[in-house]
């Protein structure tokens, strides 16, 4: 039996920047990743947005050599399926209006998770934290009602006065320490992505930094097209379906509908303007809330980035959420441990931090969008408020970098000036929904509701919604 | 699927090893929804005499995207994880 000051159970960015933190902070920490390579095990897009380098300087020192620089985003919007062509798209550059350097200099820096992955838990190895690969945690430790340590499926048993759970979206740290047997079925997505190899002078020709796109068809969802430097995923589906949602009442196989969407016209110009060779398939699941997860502690235990719940329900971003959710659990375990008092309201101090945090602050306005944006595969907004849904989406894009709270308040000229059609909108089809299904107007009031919150936050007083 | 030129199967990489049994399903407790099947992206389940089935195989196909753990409201399947070190490589994620 070893001991440590910290044990850290997964090594992907949440977990590396916690034992990073805590072995700068002079602890001695642990990670532990079943995986041959941090970075074996992910599926992501995978674009990393500008606030990675505004809270973590040390990234933009860092150069991969899958990295390209997104200075431009697109978004496609199609006719609905079988057509599935492009009816409109928009492209937004980066602004000086929003309220970071790193923002006005980009959106996003698209990359490989393997290589992001291994130098973040190199630069741990380096500060002092000791890594183990090929070891699955399977159980874990207990004394006088707190964790202290886990053991592993070899048998070994490692102790230290707090685990940081931080082994992605199927936790089963936090299944052993109680926290929950799984997330719900409505608060998980279930994406697919298929990788292609593509020549690094057609995606420079064809790309350059317009490289992270997304293509929405009414009734459909989203889909990302996402170019690294040499390299291209197209994935989803996303953006509004949990996994429940999609199977239950669409009963559409999530691979299905994405190769469905590969297939549409303006997808397959791209793939071939780039000479795309498909390369890989990838399945992953993605936390999908719609409240802020309080259940991410214990006594001597706390649960870090997708294992905590905490990426943002509008874009799915999650590494920045994770690494900052890792820094921030470290800082409190070193705290803990300095003070002593290793117990669970000791370790609730990581919770509210967090809630507080700019993490739990895009969560939380990233909720409300999300019920807005969740129209933009309404085909009848699609049809009839085509204006609204250009205000809308470019909104969108920028709100992809800039904090949310902020993009909100950009909404309400938008929505001022529509609210005529919407009412109108709502006066003609709400008795035909009545008749013809009560579910798609439930949703489409949740929508309008999820708007008046939304004035109602903004100009400060209640709306009866 | 039509018109798309490869087949999923022979895009997904894995490393050498034994990665144990990480899927387990207890008939007793299925209601034969069906749910598993929609979800699992590699077409592992199916549906026989209103129960599901895991194809016998799935340790040389599973995606260890656990997808059927998550969506099955009966608690007639379990996932644990292949063995560390081995299952899905993901060359690209
Ligand atoms: C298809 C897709 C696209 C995405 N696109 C983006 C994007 O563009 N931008 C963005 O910011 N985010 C994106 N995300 C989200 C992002 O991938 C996650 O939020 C992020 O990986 C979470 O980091 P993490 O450290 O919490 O967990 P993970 O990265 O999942 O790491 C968990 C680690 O724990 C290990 N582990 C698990 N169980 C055990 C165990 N029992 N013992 C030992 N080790 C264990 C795993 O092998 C893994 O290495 C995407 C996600 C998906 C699925
Ligand atoms: S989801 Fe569960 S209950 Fe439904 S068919 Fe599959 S195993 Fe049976
Ligand atoms: S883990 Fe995913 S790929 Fe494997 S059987 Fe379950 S749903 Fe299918």
């Amino acid at each position: 039996m070893e001991s440590y000051d910290l044990i850290v159970v997964g090594a992907g960015p949440g977990g590396s920047v916690a034992a990073m933190t805590a072995a700068e902070l002079g602890m001695k920490a642990l990670m532990l990743e079943r995986a041959n390579y941090p970075g074996e095990k992910n599926a992501s897009g995978f674009a990393l947005s500008s606030k990675g380098e505004r809270d973590f300087p040390f990234l933009k020192e860092v150069e991969f050599p899958s990295m390209r620089i997104g200075r431009r985003t697109q978004a496609h919007f199609l006719s609905p399926p079988p057509e599935m062509e492009e009816r409109f798209s928009m492209v937004t550059a980066t602004s000086r209006r929003i309220s970071y350097p790193e923002g006005r200099d980009y959106f996003v820096k698209t990359m490989y998770r393997p290589e992001l992955d291994r130098y973040l838990a190199e630069r741990a190895v380096r500060k002092g934290a000791e890594l183990r690969l090929k070891t699955l945690v399977t159980g874990m430790v207990w004394e006088a009602g707190k964790v202290c340590g886990v053991r592993t499926e070899g048998g070994e048993e490692y102790r230290a006065p707090v685990v940081i759970g931080a082994d992605g979206v199927m936790s089963m740290t936090a299944r052993m320490a109680g926290l929950r047997e799984k997330f719900g079925r409505d608060e998980v997505v279930s994406l697919c992505t298929v990788d292609y190899a593509v020549p690094k002078e057609r995606a420079d020709a064809v790309i350059h930094e317009n490289c992270f796109q997304t293509y929405f068809a009414p009734g459909f969802g989203g889909l990302y097209l996402i170019v690294m430097a040499d390299g291209v995923h197209v994935g989803g589906p996303g953006v509004t379906n949990s996994l429940v949602s999609r199977a239950v009442r669409k009963r559409i196989n999530p691979a299905k509908e994405v190769l469905q969407m590969i297939n549409c016209p303006p997808i397959q110009r791209q793939l071939t303007a780039l000479d795309a060779r498909p390369r890989e398939w990838q399945a992953h699941m993605l936390p999908w809330m719609d409240q802020f997860n309080r259940r991410i502690y214990t006594g001597g235990f706390m649960l870090v980035g997708d294992a905590a719940g905490v990426p943002e329900p509008l874009w799915a971003e999650g590494v920045w959420q994770a690494m900052y959710s890792g820094r921030l659990a470290a800082e409190t375990a070193h705290e803990a441990l300095q003070e002593g008092d290793t117990s669970a309201s000791s370790m609730q101090r990581y919770c509210d931090r967090l809630e507080q945090s700019p993490v739990g602050q895009e969560f939380i306005a990233g909720v409300q969008l999300r019920q807005l944006f969740e129209m933009l595969g309404d085909p009848v907004i699609f049809d009839e408020a085509t204006d609204l849904l250009v205000d809308l989406s470019n909104n969108m894009l920028w709100n992809c970098q800039e904090p949310k709270a902020v993009s909100i308040n950009r909404l309400f000229p938008i929505l001022f000036e529509n609210l005529p059609l919407l009412m109108g909108m709502l006066r003609v089809y709400a008795p035909i929904l009545l008749e013809t299904g009560g579910d798609s107007l439930r949703k489409r009031i949740e929508m309008i509701k999820g708007v008046a919150a939304m004035v109602a936050q903004m100009t400060g007083g209640e709306v009866e919604a | 699927m039509e018109g798309i030129d490869f087949e999923v199967k022979e895009l997904v990489y894995r490393g050498e090893g034994d990665t144990g049994d990480f899927i387990s399903f207890d008939p007793g407790r299925c209601d034969g929804c069906g749910l598993c099947v929609k979800v699992c992206s590699a077409g592992l389940w199916s549906l026989r005499e209103g129960k599901a089935r895991l194809a016998p195989r799935y340790r040389e196909l599973c995606l260890e995207c656990a997808a059927c753990w998550e969506i099955c409201a009966r608690g007639a399947v379990d996932f644990s994880y292949p063995a560390g070190g081995t299952g899905v490589t993901i060359r690209f994620g």
